[in-house]
């Protein structure tokens, strides 16, 4: 029993906490994907703005070279001189309407230097190709006249190249950036490590060029050199080629709810646990007070049986002794006798059943089969219980049917069927009737007691069997008895080789009684 | 465009003498001196043959003065570079800003994974700050020199000044791995630095930084470069930038070298240079009090007859002097005279001149010796250091010059270093080795370090 209490009140406190915990993390969940989808968006936006940032560093990269090229030069030497000392290009160059090279010389080769030469094998593809009027923004000029510039981005060596052309006139300006450069200056304008807001204190982020590589970062988070990046947006032309990652730890996106959502669900868990251990508590305190009340009753009646069975011996002995001493062959006091040898024989079995029942020794029930005919026993029964009947104005109906010789233990009988009356008698009585039936139906005799009293609500069918228990209600209050009897009968009858049970009737209650009882063989 | 460009030649031929005329008595002033000298200033007659001419500028101790200083120190903070190296630096850093004024500007910058400015370009009004900011340098993370590049550049930019001396100084001791690691890239970034006057300084700190990178990136911005291969000697070095930055008595020198019709530009020795037909542009960055630095071209002087005295080049220096704090220009001239008599030829060679021609050939044998070593030749390798000790070491002799002894004992040392064990400091030697013969900047002195 105890340890069968201890698993149900475990499973009142885990499942109501299992479940919300469950809906919680469900929750958690849900939270997690907004958070994490908002988080995403944050870092996009943080990512947006480094892109806003690095279009303006090259704006300003974009006018320093376009401050170069003005004014406007076609002296070879002069544009010599701007390709030997701009810090921003390496070489500048010059074409005319068709797009033929005007700067540098190309058709004669003695003018043209070894560092334009190689400035030239460089560019080679774009001169060839002719592809340099690409689209360009307008922008306005000093003179006030509407000058086109643009930038041309093309692969060489290990990475994109970058021009930036200037239309003057029918002729094109056009400056070869040093890309070294270049990207110092971008990165110059780029934060330092600690530079992030400081919702995102744990981040970092990548600048890669086209090829994936690394060409800078910043952020306080050490992300690895595998790691994948949370949000990725290129970078805006014409460095398009370019990527921008956002890296962050996951338990950013984990820290991100558990910050105040955990701690109210754990709050919510940890009040709701509290208040169910706390009714577990209280439950078991009243399981256990009953039980232990219970348990009072046990020992009271043991104690009590104990302090019975002396005198009772007495009783039997004085009584037996009287029936030997009996010379007149007085009938009437000889079954007076009887009566009370043979109640006194049932009372000391009866003790004796109590007192091996409250020892927890069921298996000490023990079955002494005899010959014997049921029917002979339950009109024995009933004999002895007709004072105490007629007493309650009970009207008996007795349906013989098991009229055989079959093996079977008596007193087991006897004390099955007598609890069953005893009951009618202390529950029944105002139902007036009782009946009383047997039948025989191979090796099993079974017995019905019922009475037209009011009977049991269904929920207590099972109840009534278990010891101690005793239906609640008005009715049996004041009325005495150790609360086993059904449960010792049902214990006597399994072991008997049937059952006892409680069937559905419309009114009052009918117990049916099974017992294994094979016929005994030569007896008529 | 041929025509033009001749007839505007002429003209600045005619325009450089007139200037060279008025330029001369100005002279006692300026805080640099112009030497320009030929290899062989007699040739023998009869045909084409080659010469060098030696341009030379030495800084004066004309004013006992110094320039104010606009200084960025970038500093490697990875890993690698923790315990004694990291607090070595913080150290020598310290110590190379204690050595500043007031006035100077400086700002330091840190890079591991990332970067971080941690002084901001300032005057030293508060060097506690300063020397507090240094001393919490904590180890760990990356290599990302070329962020801490571009950002102590940056930091240089915002008080650029061409009365200032611009300079940013690098220390690293291991291989770039975040962001442009190619020599290339930071050679480029060099040139475009070099370009507005800033040099970079580059320290190599034991034996795992990429020389190559670090020399081309020196060289490219005309700064100077420095293996250090002991920590404990990293304060010299910081000591020895320091020294030269602070005695900075010319910056943004550009050369112009024209050489008249008939005398043929071959190149430039050691250094780059653009040479466009009869014109040669070059520049230094900064020239230092009681320091020569010079240019070395070998030249194709035309065939004459005995007797006549043929220009060869025609030199024009134009700096930024900032003793006076204003633009100044230098002209110089050499020429050849033919002559018949191989004695004469001999007796007149310049011994200064044949120093620096030998030293600089045997950098550049040395650089061919380097090149075989790196393409896994041993053998070869070995023999071209040793035949470059033995040239060097005849020249030495020739010309009774210890420089050039010396660099024959370190070409032979290199020899006996090629395995894989000694290659990896043998080939930093080296290429400081090169780098000193080629840009004559200032070695790590015994004194300073004692």
């Amino acid at each position: 029993m105890k340890p069968k209490l201890i698993i149900v009140l475990v499973l009142i406190v885990i499942t109501p906490l299992a479940i919300v915990g469950w809906l919680g993390a469900r929750i958690v969940q849900d939270e997690q994907v907004v958070l994490e989808h908002q988080l995403r968006e944050l870092m996009l936006g943080q990512l947006r703005a480094v892109d806003t940032v690095l279009g303006w560093s090259l704006e300003r990269y974009e006018q320093a070279v376009l401050d170069e090229m003005r004014p406007f030069s076609l002296d070879p030497e002069e544009l010599r001189r701007r390709s030997r000392q701009s810090p921003y290009v390496s070489q500048y160059y010059v074409l005319d309407e068709q797009g033929q090279l005007l700067f540098p010389p190309v058709g004669t080769t003695d003018d043209v230097t070894a560092s334009e030469r190689e400035s030239l094998r460089r560019t080679s593809q774009i001169w060839e190709g002719g592809v340099l009027a690409g689209t360009g923004r307008v922008a306005e000029s000093s003179g006030g006249a509407a000058a086109a510039t643009g930038w041309h981005v093309w692969y060489w060596g290990d990475g994109i190249q970058m021009m930036l052309w200037a239309r003057n006139g029918e002729r094109t300006h056009a400056a070869e950036v040093n890309r070294a450069r270049l990207l110092a200056d971008l990165i110059a304008d780029l934060p330092e490590t600690d530079v992030l807001a400081p919702e995102l204190a744990e981040g970092r982020i990548r600048l890669a060029d086209s090829a994936g590589r690394l060409l800078y970062q910043w952020g306080s988070f050490d992300a690895g050199e595998d790691a994948q990046p949370v949000a990725t947006l290129a970078v805006g032309p014409p460095l398009g080629a370019w990527s921008l990652h956002y890296h962050t730890s996951a338990s950013v996106f984990g820290s991100a709810v558990t910050g105040g959502f955990l701690l109210n669900l754990a709050a919510a868990l940890a009040v709701l646990g509290a208040a169910v251990v706390g009714l577990s508590y209280y439950f078991y305190r009243e399981q256990s007070r009953e039980m232990k009340e219970a348990a009072q009753r046990v020992s009271f009646v043991n104690q009590v049986s104990h302090e019975l069975k002396t005198p009772l011996t007495n009783i039997r002995m004085y009584a037996e002794l009287l029936e030997r001493d009996l010379d007149e062959p007085n009938e009437r006091s000889r079954r007076d006798l009887g009566v009370i040898i043979s109640e006194s024989q049932r009372l000391s079995r009866l003790i004796g059943n109590v007192l091996s029942f409250s020892r927890k020794k069921r298996e000490a029930l023990e079955l002494r089969r005899k010959p014997g005919v049921v029917d002979d026993l339950l009109r024995s029964v009933l004999d002895h219980f007709r004072p105490a009947l007629d007493a309650k104005q009970i009207e008996v109906e007795f349906k013989s049917g098991s009229g055989e010789s079959v093996s079977v233990d008596a007193d087991a009988v006897e004390q099955i069927v007598g609890n069953l009356i005893s009951n009618v008698e202390k529950y029944g009585a105002e139902g007036k009737r009782m009946e009383i039936s047997s039948r025989c139906q191979g090796d099993t005799v079974e017995i019905t007691v019922a009475d037209r009293g009011p009977g049991l609500p269904a929920r207590e069918r099972q109840r009534i069997f278990e010891p101690f228990y005793r239906v609640s209600n008005a009715l049996t209050d004041g009325v005495g008895g150790t609360g086993m009897g059904l449960a010792i009968s049902r214990d006597l009858a399994r072991l008997h080789g049937g059952d006892l049970e409680l069937t559905a009737s419309e009114q009052g209650a009918h117990f049916r009684v099974t017992l294994e009882c094979p016929p005994v063989d030569g007896t008529p | 465009m041929r025509m033009k460009s001749t007839f505007q030649l002429c003209i600045r031929d005619a325009l450089l003498f007139g200037l060279a005329l008025q330029a001369i008595p100005a002279t006692a002033a300026r805080s640099v001196e112009l030497d320009v000298q030929m290899s062989t200033p007699a040739v023998l007659t009869g045909t084409r043959q080659k010469a060098y001419v030696r341009i030379a500028l030495t800084g004066l101790d004309v004013r006992r003065m110094r320039a104010p200083v606009n200084a960025a120190i970038v500093l490697d903070q990875s890993g690698s570079m923790s315990s004694r190296k990291i607090e070595e630096a913080k150290r020598a850093a310290i110590m190379a800003i204690d050595q500043l004024q007031e006035d100077d500007i400086v700002s330091v910058v840190t890079y591991q994974s990332t970067v971080d400015v941690l002084v901001p370009a300032t005057k030293l009004y508060d060097r506690e700050a300063i020397r507090r900011a240094i001393r919490g340098i904590r180890a760990g993370g990356k290599t990302a020199l070329f962020g801490g590049v571009s950002k102590g550049a940056r930091e240089l930019d915002k008080f650029l000044d061409r009365n200032r001396v611009n300079t940013l100084l690098l220390l690293s001791d291991g291989l770039a791995n975040v962001g442009p690691s190619s020599p290339g890239e930071l050679a480029q970034l060099g040139e475009s630095l070099g370009r507005q006057g800033i040099s970079v300084t580059t320290i190599g700190l034991g034996l795992q930084y990429n020389e190559d990178l670090m020399t081309r990136l020196a060289m490219a911005s005309d700064g100077n470069h420095f293996f250090v291969e002991d920590e404990g000697d990293l304060e010299a070095a910081f000591a020895t930038e320091f020294g030269d930055v602070l005695s900075t008595v010319a910056q943004g020198v550009t050369i112009h070298i024209h050489f008249p019709k008939g005398v043929r530009p071959l190149r430039m020795v050691g250094r780059e240079a653009r040479i466009s037909g009869q014109d040669v542009h070059a520049s230094l960055n900064q020239l230092f009090r009681d320091q020569t630095r010079y240019l070395l071209l070998e030249v194709e002087v035309p065939a004459a007859s005995a007797g006549k005295v043929q220009r060869v080049a025609d030199v024009m220096v134009s700096y930024h002097d900032l003793m006076a704090g204003s633009q100044a220009t230098l002209q110089g001239r050499a020429s050849v005279t033919f002559t018949n008599s191989a004695t004469t030829v001999e007796h007149r060679r310049n011994r200064d001149v044949m120093v620096a021609v030998a030293s600089q050939i045997g950098v550049e044998r040395n650089e061919v010796a380097t090149a075989l070593r790196d393409e896994g030749k041993i053998e070869e390798s070995r023999e071209a250091f040793r035949a470059n000790s033995a040239y060097l070491n005849k020249e030495a002799e020739k010309l009774n010059d210890t420089r050039l002894k010396l660099d024959a004992v370190s070409n032979y040392e290199a020899s006996e270093n090629l395995d894989e064990k000694g290659w990896v400091r043998e080939r930093k030697q080296q290429q400081e080795l090169q780098y000193k013969t080629k840009n004559q900047r200032s070695s790590i002195s015994k004194q300073k370090r004692d």
